[in-house]
C-alpha cells in the first residue's frame, strides 16, 4: 500500500469564496481566514505571571504584543495565546525553551478560526457583534479583549490598523463565527481575498 | 389650495412639494409630500376619520402628531410586512405606501361593532373580571374568542418577516437624548469639549418642539437655528447623530436601548440593508431632553375626530403646511394653547372662540385676543360636541352656567404639557408632582442622568436652551472634557402657565380619559368606588394607561381623577411604574439576526461534512451536532440504521465521532493533588500512560458529571466530560481551584476544539488501530491494555494521542488527531477498515450499545442520583477527602431503600419499554405512595433481540429476578417487567479487557 499522507483541512473549508459580497460599491471591509502556523497557549505557573510577563514582554491586561511574526494575546489572567504566522525555527524554539517553572505551554494548533477584519467599515460591522467600545481612542494598535461575538465566545485584537482586526474562536465555532461575521459586514459591502 | 390636497396650504411647511408622493389608504388613492407623515397627508386630503376605537368602535381621527398616538393606529404594509398597531402621526409617506383602518367591519365610516356603544354599561371597568366569571371552562373556548373578535387592534402578518434587523453597540461619553432645542444645546455644549457625544431623536429631522412652532431664535425662524446645530454636530467626528431613533430604555450602570428605523420609511429595506437596528448605548453621563407630551381634557365626546391637541394642531400647520379644520375652537387650561389661535388664523382659518377653563387668563393674553378680535370665554368649559363622523359643533358652558352651542370643524385642546419623565424612572424612582408646574417632574435620578429643558419642566425656549446647554457642559466635564459655557442664541421667554385641569365634570356624553383603551372619566371614578384606590389596582381593573401608547396621554389625567374620586392629593395618589419600551419595540428587532438556524451558534467537529456526505441525520446535544446515525439506501428507519450499527459494533469494529466530548488539560505541580479533591477516587496513584474514570459530585453530594483521566505526564493530566457538561466543567474547577484552593499550581485549559477525536470499537479495532499507528507501537494487551494512554503517530505523520478506553463493552480505542486533520482521518480509516467490516455509528448506536453495558449516561446522571445509586459507591474513596464527601454521606443518600440502578426486561418479550415509567409491586394500586423508581433508559438491544431498560428502582439489587409494574399513565401503558442485572451483555467484562 503506498504511504498515506493526511492533508490538514480548515474548519472553514469551502466557507470562503474569494469575491464581491453585500451591498454593491465599493467594499467597506476585508475578510479573510488566517491560518496561523501555529498556535500555543500559555499559562503562568502560580506566582509567576509578572515575570513570564515581563521575561516575554507580554501584556499584563487586555491586549497583544507583536513580536516577528508570532503575536501574543492576552487570554485571561496568566494566560496568553501566541499566533504563530510563520516564525523562524529560532523564534519557535525560543518560545519552546521557556523554562517549566516559568509557564505551561499547550499545543492549540488548530483548535482556533482565526478571521481578519479590515476595511473603512470595520470597526462598524464589529460593532454589531462585540459588546465592546471599538472607537480608535479605546482600542487602538495593541489592544485586545476576551468577549463575546454573536454568544461565541472569541478573542480579539489589533496588532495595528494596517493588519486590521483578528478575531478568533474555537475552531466548532468557526462556520457560526464566519456567518456572524460576513452577515455584519454584508450592509458595507466586503471582499473575500483569493 | 391644492386642488389635490383640499387641506393643505399653498405655501410653507417643512415639505418637498417637488417630491409628490402617492399612497393608498382604505384601498383609495391619495397624493402627499416627501416631509409628510400618513396622518399629514391624510388630513391634507381633508381625511380625520383615521380607525375605530378598542372597545365602543367609537370613529377616531388623530390626537396628536407624534410617538404617543393614541387613535389613529393603521395597519401598514400587506402580506408578510403587514404590521398592525402602527402610528399614522410616525409613518414617515412614501411612495406607494398601503395602509389600511383597523378594528372596523365591514368598512371605517360603517362599523357593525359600534353598536358596543349601546351596551357601554356592561363594557365599563372590570367587565372580564365581572362578566366571565362563570363557567370557568368557557373562557379559553367561548368569551376569549368572542372578546378578542371585538375588542382588539390589528392583525400582524402571517408569514414570516422577510426582513433583517440587527443589534449594534455604542459607547460614548455623553449620551443626549432627544434633539429638541435642550438636546441640541446639550449635544453641542458636550461636544465642543472634545468629549465623544450621542444624540439620538425618534424623528428623521433634528429639532423637536421648533419644527412645530412659530418660534425665532437669534430673530430667526428656530428651525433654521436647529439645522445650523446639527450642521456643525455632524460634521464632528466626535460626534455621533441618529435620527430615526428611540432611546427605550435605560438599564443599570449607564447602558440604555435605542430603536433605530434605518429603512422603515421605505417601500422595503434595500439590498443588505437592514429595517431596524438595536443599539445598546453604554454612556457615561447622559442628558434627557425628551420634552413634554400635551395632555388631554376629559368632556363629553372628546374623542370626536376634529377634537385634537393644541400642540398637534400647530404641529400640522407649521410643519406640513396642512390645515386641520377650517372653523377652530381653542379649548386651553394653559397660556400655551392660546397661540394656536394665532396660529390658526395666520394660516387663515377663522377661529370661533378661545375657551379657557382658567378664569383669569393672564391679562397680556386676554389683551393680545382683544386686539385680534378674537371671542374669549374665561372660565368656561366645553362639556359636549357634535358630529356623526367628524366634529361639527361643541357645547361651551359658560361661567354664568348657562349654555353655548358653536359650530366649528376643529377643536385644539391643551390641558398643559407633561415632562416627558419615562426615562428617569425607568430604574424605579417616581417622579413628583410639581404644584406650581401643575406637572409631574423627575424625582431622584439615576446615576449619571441629568434632565434638561421641558422634560425637566422648563416650558420656555429660553429656558430650555440656558438649560441644555449647561447639562450638555455638566456631563462633558464629568467625564473630563471641560467646556467653556456656550454662548446661549437669543430666545423668548414666552407665556407658559398651566394650571391642573383635567376633567369637565358633568359632561355630555362620554368623556374619555384614554382614547387608546376607551377608558372615560365614570370608569375611573368607578374603579375608586368598588375600593380600587391604588393608582396600580385601578390601572389594571380599568385599564387605563395599558396598550400601545402605555398612557402617554392618558395617565396623568386618569390619576389626578382617581385622586379627586378618593380624596387624596395627586402627589398621595402618585404614578403606575413606568418600564422600558418608551414605545413599541419589534421583537425582531430584539432578536436580531438571532433566530432560525442563528438563534444560537452550532459547533460543527472537524468530521461534520465527512458525516454529512455519509448519511448521517445530525442531533444537537448543547450547541453541538452530532451524527446520531449513518442511513444507507434501503433502509427503512432509523432503527435499521441503528441495530445494523450497534450490530456490526460487537460483530466486527466501528467508529463513532466522540469530537464533541469535552476535553481539560489540567497542568501544574499540584495537578494531581486538585484532581484527587475534584474527583470522588483517587488519581494522584495514576501512572503516566494510564487512565482513570473518574467521577465529580456537586458539594451537595450528588453526582455532577463522569468522564476519564489520562496522565500524560507526572504533572500533565488529559480530562473528558460529558459533551453537555463541558462547560460547566470548567467553571467547576475554575471555581474549586480559585475559591476553595487559590495555593494550588495548577491550571485548566479547554482542548475540545484542539482534538478530532474517534472511537474505534469491536473485536477489530485492534487490527484497525495497528493499521494506523503502524507496526512500531505494541498495541497488545499485556504492552498496552484496557485503561491506557499513549503519544503516537498517525501515518507516521500526524502526533496522536491513543487510549485504550471502552463505552461500549468492547475492545475499543479513542484516537485523537490535530483537529485540522480529522476529515482526513476519518475517511482514511474508513478506507483501511473496510476490509475489516467497520461502519461508522453514531450516538444512536452508541447509546444502545452503552445501555446494553449499563452504562450510566444523561438518563442516569440527571441531578439526582447519588454514586451509590449508580452502582458506583465503590468509587467514593474512603483516604481523601473530595468536593461532595461530606453531604454524599447523609442519612438519605445511604438509605438503602433508595432506589437503585438496575436493568429491566418486559416479561413479554415482544412489548416495548419506554422511559419514564414508574414502577409499582405487582397488585399494588397506582398512587404515589407506591412509588418504586422509575425507567431511565431503554433501547431495543439487537443482540438480545428485545427491548431493555436501565431504571432506579427501590431496593433494586435485591430484587433481581422478581417482577415489577412498568406503569406508565402519560402514555397509557402498564406493562409487566423483571429486574435484572444492568449489564445485559459481557458482564465479567472479558471483551472489554481482551
Amino acid at each position: 500500500m503506498a504511504e498515506t499522507r493526511l492533508a490538514p483541512r480548515s474548519a472553514l473549508a469551502g466557507l470562503l469564496v474569494p469575491g464581491r459580497y453585500g451591498r454593491a460599491g465599493e467594499p467597506g471591509i476585508a475578510l479573510a481566514e488566517l491560518r496561523p502556523a501555529g498556535v500555543t497557549a500559555i499559562v503562568a505557573r502560580a506566582g509567576q505571571d509578572a515575570a513570564l510577563a515581563s521575561a516575554l514582554g507580554l501584556p499584563a491586561g487586555p491586549g497583544c504584543v507583536r513580536a516577528g511574526a508570532i503575536t501574543f494575546v492576552w487570554s485571561g489572567p496568566g494566560q496568553w495565546v501566541a499566533f504563530d504566522a510563520g516564525a523562524t525555527a529560532e523564534a519557535r524554539s525560543g518560545l519552546a525553551a521557556l523554562p517549566d517553572a516559568f509557564a505551561t505551554m499547550t499545543d492549540l494548533g488548530g483548535a482556533r478560526v482565526v478571521l481578519r477584519v479590515a476595511g473603512p467599515a470595520a470597526r462598524r460591522a464589529l460593532a454589531k457583534l462585540l459588546p465592546i467600545d471599538l472607537h480608535p481612542s479605546a482600542f487602538g494598535p495593541r489592544a485586545g479583549a476576551a468577549t463575546l461575538a454573536a454568544h461565541i465566545p472569541v478573542l480579539v485584537w489589533l496588532p495595528d490598523e494596517a493588519a486590521g482586526f483578528h478575531i478568533a474562536c474555537y475552531r466548532s465555532f468557526g462556520a457560526a463565527l464566519w456567518h456572524a461575521v460576513s452577515g455584519a459586514a454584508a450592509e458595507f459591502g466586503y471582499e473575500v481575498a483569493p | 389650495m391644492n386642488g389635490a390636497q383640499p387641506m393643505r396650504l399653498a405655501a410653507g411647511g417643512a415639505i418637498d412639494r417637488a417630491r409628490p408622493l402617492g399612497f393608498t389608504f382604505d384601498g383609495r388613492a391619495y397624493a402627499g409630500f416627501a416631509g409628510d407623515t400618513l396622518a399629514s397627508a391624510l388630513l391634507a386630503n381633508g381625511v380625520r376619520l383615521m380607525g375605530r376605537s378598542f372597545k365602543y368602535h367609537r370613529p377616531r381621527g388623530p390626537w396628536g402628531a407624534g410617538a404617543e398616538e393614541p387613535n389613529a393606529l393603521v395597519e401598514l404594509r400587506t402580506g408578510a410586512r403587514r404590521e398592525p398597531n402602527t402610528r399614522a402621526t410616525v409613518i414617515e409617506l412614501f411612495d406607494g405606501l398601503v395602509a389600511q383602518s383597523q378594528n372596523r367591519w365591514p368598512s371605517l365610516r360603517f362599523d357593525v361593532m359600534g353598536v358596543n356603544g349601546l351596551f357601554a354599561p356592561i363594557f365599563t371597568a372590570g367587565f372580564y373580571y365581572k362578566t366571565f366569571m362563570w363557567p370557568a371552562s368557557f373562557w379559553e373556548k367561548l368569551y376569549e374568542p368572542i372578546i378578542r373578535r371585538a375588542a382588539g387592534l390589528g392583525r400582524a402578518a402571517r408569514e414570516p418577516d422577510p426582513d433583517e434587523y440587527d443589534r449594534s453597540h455604542l459607547f460614548c461619553d455623553v449620551l443626549v437624548i432627544g434633539a429638541g432645542p435642550a438636546g441640541l444645546a446639550a449635544a453641542l455644549a458636550a461636544a465642543r469639549s472634545g468629549a465623544r457625544v450621542v444624540l439620538a431623536d425618534e424623528d428623521v429631522r433634528p429639532g423637536g418642539r421648533l419644527l412645530a412652532e412659530a418660534h425665532e431664535i437669534d430673530s430667526a425662524p428656530g428651525v433654521l437655528w436647529a439645522e445650523r446645530v446639527a450642521g456643525e454636530l455632524a460634521g464632528m467626528a466626535n460626534v455621533t447623530l441618529l435620527a430615526r431613533t428611540t432611546v427605550f430604555g435605560l438599564f443599570d450602570h449607564g447602558a440604555f436601548a435605542a430603536l433605530e428605523r434605518v429603512a422603515d420609511h421605505l417601500p422595503e429595506p434595500a439590498p443588505h440593508q437592514v429595517r431596524q437596528r438595536l443599539w445598546r448605548i453604554q454612556a457615561r453621563r447622559a442628558v434627557l431632553a425628551a420634552g413634554a407630551i400635551e395632555r388631554p381634557i376629559a368632556f363629553g365626546g372628546n374623542d370626536r375626530p376634529g377634537v385634537m391637541a393644541a400642540s398637534a394642531v400647530r404641529a400640522y400647520l407649521h410643519r406640513w403646511a396642512v390645515l386641520p379644520g377650517r372653523r377652530g375652537v381653542v379649548f386651553t387650561a394653559s397660556d400655551d394653547g392660546w397661540r394656536t389661535a394665532d396660529a390658526l388664523l395666520a394660516a387663515g382659518a377663522s377661529v370661533e372662540a378661545v375657551v379657557d377653563a382658567r378664569p383669569d387668563p393672564p391679562a397680556a393674553l386676554m389683551r393680545a385676543a382683544g386686539a385680534r378680535g378674537l371671542r374669549v370665554h374665561a372660565g368656561a368649559q366645553v362639556v359636549g360636541t357634535h358630529g356623526h363622523l367628524g366634529l361639527q359643533a361643541v357645547d361651551v358652558r359658560l361661567p354664568s352656567g348657562s349654555s353655548l352651542g358653536i359650530d366649528c370643524d376643529l377643536l385644539a385642546v391643551s390641558g398643559g404639557w407633561n415632562p416627558t419623565v419615562h426615562l428617569a424612572s425607568h430604574q424605579g424612582a417616581k417622579p413628583v408632582w410639581d404644584a406650581a408646574l401643575a406637572a409631574f417632574v423627575p424625582g431622584r435620578l439615576p446615576e449619571g442622568l441629568a434632565v434638561a429643558g421641558a422634560a425637566a419642566g422648563r416650558f420656555t425656549l429660553a429656558a430650555c436652551l440656558a438649560d441644555g446647554a449647561e447639562a450638555g457642559r455638566a456631563a462633558a466635564s464629568a467625564c473630563g472634557h471641560a467646556a467653556a459655557p456656550l454662548v446661549l442664541p437669543r430666545a423668548a421667554d414666552e407665556p407658559a402657565a398651566q394650571a391642573a385641569f383635567f376633567h369637565v365634570p358633568g359632561p355630555r356624553g362620554k368623556a374619555f380619559v384614554d382614547f387608546q383603551n376607551d377608558v372615560t372619566v365614570k370608569d375611573v371614578k368607578q374603579a375608586a368606588r368598588e375600593g380600587y384606590r391604588s393608582v396600580e389596582h385601578a390601572k389594571r381593573y380599568t385599564t387605563l394607561g395599558m396598550a400601545t401608547d402605555q398612557g402617554k396621554t392618558a395617565n396623568v389625567v386618569g390619576l389626578a381623577i382617581l385622586a379627586e374620586a378618593t380624596g387624596r392629593s395627586i402627589e398621595a395618589t402618585g404614578t403606575t411604574i413606568f418600564r422600558p419600551p418608551y414605545t413599541p419595540v419589534a421583537m425582531g428587532a430584539i432578536v436580531g439576526h438571532h433566530r432560525g438556524r442563528d438563534f444560537r451558534p452550532a459547533r460543527h467537529t472537524p468530521m461534520h461534512d465527512w458525516a454529512a456526505e455519509n448519511g448521517a441525520s445530525f442531533v444537537e446535544v448543547g450547541p453541538w451536532y452530532r451524527a446520531q446515525w449513518y442511513a444507507r439506501p434501503g433502509e427503512k428507519g432509523w432503527r435499521d440504521s441503528v441495530d445494523r450499527e450497534a450490530e456490526a459494533v460487537r460483530r466486527a469494529v466501528g467508529v463513532c465521532d466522540v469530537s464533541t466530548l469535552g476535553k481539560i488539560e489540567v497542568v501544574g505541580r499540584d495537578a494531581a493533588a486538585f484532581l484527587d479533591f475534584v474527583y470522588t477516587s483517587m488519581i494522584s496513584t495514576l501512572p503516566v500512560g494510564r487512565v482513570r474514570y473518574g467521577l465529580m459530585l456537586r458539594e451537595d453530594g450528588l453526582v455532577f458529571d463522569d468522564g476519564t483521566c489520562a496522565r500524560m505526564g507526572p504533572e500533565r493530566f488529559f480530562i473528558t466530560t460529558t459533551t453537555a457538561n463541558a462547560g460547566r466543567v470548567m467553571q467547576h474547577l475554575e471555581f474549586c481551584h480559585q475559591v476553595l484552593k487559590p495555593a494550588m499550581d495548577v491550571s485548566f485549559l479547554s482542548v475540545t476544539d484542539r482534538w478530532a477525536q474517534v472511537s474505534i470499537a469491536g473485536p477489530r479495532s485492534r487490527d484497525l488501530v495497528a493499521m494506523l499507528v503502524g507496526p512500531g507501537v505494541d498495541l497488545s494487551t499485556a504492552a498496552f491494555p484496557h485503561m491506557s494512554a499513549a503519544e503516537v503517530e498517525v501515518c507516521g505523520q500526524v502526533p496522536a494521542r491513543l487510549f485504550r478506553l471502552s463505552f461500549s463493552g468492547e475492545m475499543a480505542y479513542e484516537l485523537g488527531v490535530p483537529a485540522d486533520f480529522g476529515d482526513a482521518l476519518m475517511r482514511h480509516i474508513m478506507q483501511v477498515g473496510a476490509p475489516l467490516g467497520l461502519v461508522p455509528y453514531g450516538t444512536e448506536a452508541l447509546s444502545v450499545l452503552r445501555v446494553e453495558k449499563g452504562h450510566p449516561a444523561g438518563g442516569e446522571l440527571n441531578g439526582h442520583t447519588t454514586a451509590r445509586d449508580l452502582g458506583l459507591g465503590g468509587m467514593m474513596s474512603r483516604k481523601k477527602d473530595y468536593v461532595g464527601r461530606r453531604l454524599a454521606e447523609r442519612p438519605a443518600f445511604t438509605d438503602p431503600a433508595r432506589p437503585i440502578l438496575v436493568g429491566f426486561k418486559p416479561v413479554d418479550r415482544g412489548q416495548e419499554l419506554k422511559s419514564g415509567a414508574h414502577f409499582l409491586d405487582p397488585g399494588a394500586e397506582a398512587r404515589i405512595e407506591n412509588d418504586q423508581g422509575y425507567m431511565t433508559s431503554v433501547a431495543f438491544s439487537p443482540a438480545l433481540g428485545h427491548s431493555i431498560g436501565l431504571g432506579l428502582l427501590a431496593r433494586g439489587r435485591e430484587r433481581i429476578g422478581q417482577q415489577v409494574r412498568a406503569y406508565d399513565p402519560v402514555r397509557n401503558r402498564d406493562i409487566v417487567v423483571e429486574v435484572c442485572h444492568p449489564v445485559f451483555i459481557d458482564p465479567e467484562g472479558d471483551r472489554t479487557r481482551g
